[in-house]
């Protein structure tokens, strides 16, 4: 590896993670500074590989030069750099985990509340499930939100002080070309669809569904063989987060990342396919309404609407195997561009 | 933990808490971050790059800094000088640190 190579690499490590109203003027700072540093360690003559790590390891590891421009405190319950992600994700998170207490509360007790009262008055249980209901659900998910943040976050934070701090430099990876980079909003946007998936499976499926002119609320699947396979529905939820924290960890399209994307759609597939092609999943109602609102009767329509369930694998996987090939493909795409540019001749590492 | 790690830590602490001091103080003439460092060290105090540069930038962000690039010599680097505010602030944590090493000094004597 060349003196520059090693000197962009850890430059992209440390400015990776800031915010990026930062990162530019971090990035052309810390350029600055290695190269003051260098010309006063090797006066006039030219720095070698070993000045550099000499002069990286001073600066010290990536994360932690990283953590101290984000104002990180050992003392803290979170702060620095995993402050910053914390920040990121609730603003992501919080709100979307109150909406879905809310929500989820709210349709439940109104539920609840026209099943004993079926001739009262409707708008009256509407009011009372949404202040009995849905205002605590969403105080509920707010502090819901925050605790399992701040949960996940200080063990993380408090767990990295055991890194060796010393060893970096053999562990700095290629600094990317632009379209390999993982874009930061893709795996938060993911993560949040993800959970409201399975929140949604979980707590109220029947909110899947559509208000018909007559029958009221139409749901989509069968309650009680949803809530049957509330284990697919979680190892589903599971894996997608585990395939977008990797993706965050990693921040880039590479061989581990496109090994745990197959993977993790593997088991996605899997999951789903027991969920969505167990016999009655799907509320017969739900094809026959759909049909009255298509206003279309003949047999292929029938037959589109008696097999939804099918037609919702076959979307998945054909999501899934696109994410795969994709995600493949960008990582076979980089490490052919990389094999190119890495130079043929390889300086001499000296002790 | 042995002596030489307790004192060690306490030393951390009021370097520490001194370092805002220095470096607000030799800031009235702008400089770069890495001659910053040479200037601190000429004095005495050593301090390391990466508690300094981000410190700067934090000091920045206060509003007691203020950062160029200058970019007419050879190698752009980024001059930090202290801004008007900073200069109040400067003075004022002077009286205060000069005060308090003053009773300082008056408490260790007498004990």
């Amino acid at each position: 590896m060349s003196q520059d190579e090693l000197i962009e690499r850890y430059i992209y490590a440390v400015t990776t993670h800031l915010p990026q109203t930062m990162q530019k003027d971090v990035e052309k700072e810390l350029d600055s500074i290695i190269g003051d540093m260098l010309q006063a360690r090797c006066a006039h003559d030219t720095p070698e590989l070993k000045d550099v790590e000499a002069v990286l390891l001073e600066l010290g590891s990536p994360a932690l030069l990283a953590g101290k421009y984000c104002g990180h405190k050992d003392q803290a319950l979170i702060s620095g750099i995993y402050y910053l992600w914390f920040k990121r994700l609730a603003i992501i998170l919080v709100p979307l985990f109150s909406a879905a207490f809310a929500i989820g509360s709210f349709v439940i007790e109104l539920i609840q509340l026209s099943s004993i009262n079926q001739y009262g008055n409707f708008s009256e249980s509407l009011f009372t499930a949404i202040f009995t209901a849905g205002i605590p659900g969403l105080l509920n998910g707010v502090i819901h939100g925050f605790f399992w943040l701040i949960l996940i976050f200080f063990v993380l934070q408090h767990r990295s002080t055991a890194i060796d701090k010393q060893d970096f430099l053999d562990k700095l990876a290629p600094v990317p070309a632009k379209q390999m980079r993982i874009k930061l909003y893709e795996p938060i946007l993911n993560i949040g669809l993800v959970l409201l998936f399975a929140i949604v499976f979980l707590t109220v499926p029947l909110l899947v569904g559509f208000p018909a002119d007559n029958s009221g609320w139409i749901f989509a699947f069968n309650n009680d063989h949803i809530r049957a396979g509330w284990f697919l529905v979680l190892l589903v939820a599971l894996a997608g987060i585990t395939k977008e924290v990797f993706k965050l960890y990693k921040r880039r399209y590479c061989l581990p990342v496109a090994i745990s994307t197959c993977l993790v759609n593997a088991v996605i597939v899997i999951g789903m396919g027991f969920l969505l092609l167990k016999p009655n999943i799907i509320n017969l109602a739900f094809g026959t309404a759909l049909r009255v609102i298509l206003q279309n009767q003949n047999q292929t329509m029938t037959t589109i609407t008696n097999h939804i369930n099918g037609i919702l694998f076959t979307v998945i996987l054909f999501g899934a195997l696109l994410d795969s090939g994709l995600t493949l493909y960008r990582t076979l795409h980089d490490s052919h561009k990389s094999a190119k540019l890495i130079p043929t001749v390889q300086p001499t590492k000296t002790a | 933990m042995d002596k030489a790690e307790i004192v060690s830590g306490f030393l951390l602490e009021l370097r520490r808490g001194t370092l805002v001091l220095c470096v607000l103080a030799i800031l009235k003439e702008a400089t770069y971050g890495y001659n910053l460092i040479s200037l601190l060290k000429d004095t005495g105090i050593s301090i390391e790059g990466n508690t300094l540069y981000p410190l700067l930038r934090r000091l920045e962000q206060q509003g007691l800094l203020e950062s160029h690039w200058n970019t007419v010599e050879t190698k752009p680097r980024k001059y930090y000088s202290i801004t008007v505010f900073g200069s109040e602030v400067l003075l004022e944590l002077k009286q205060q640190f000069h005060s308090l090493s003053k009773h300082m000094e008056k408490l260790l004597e007498e004990h």
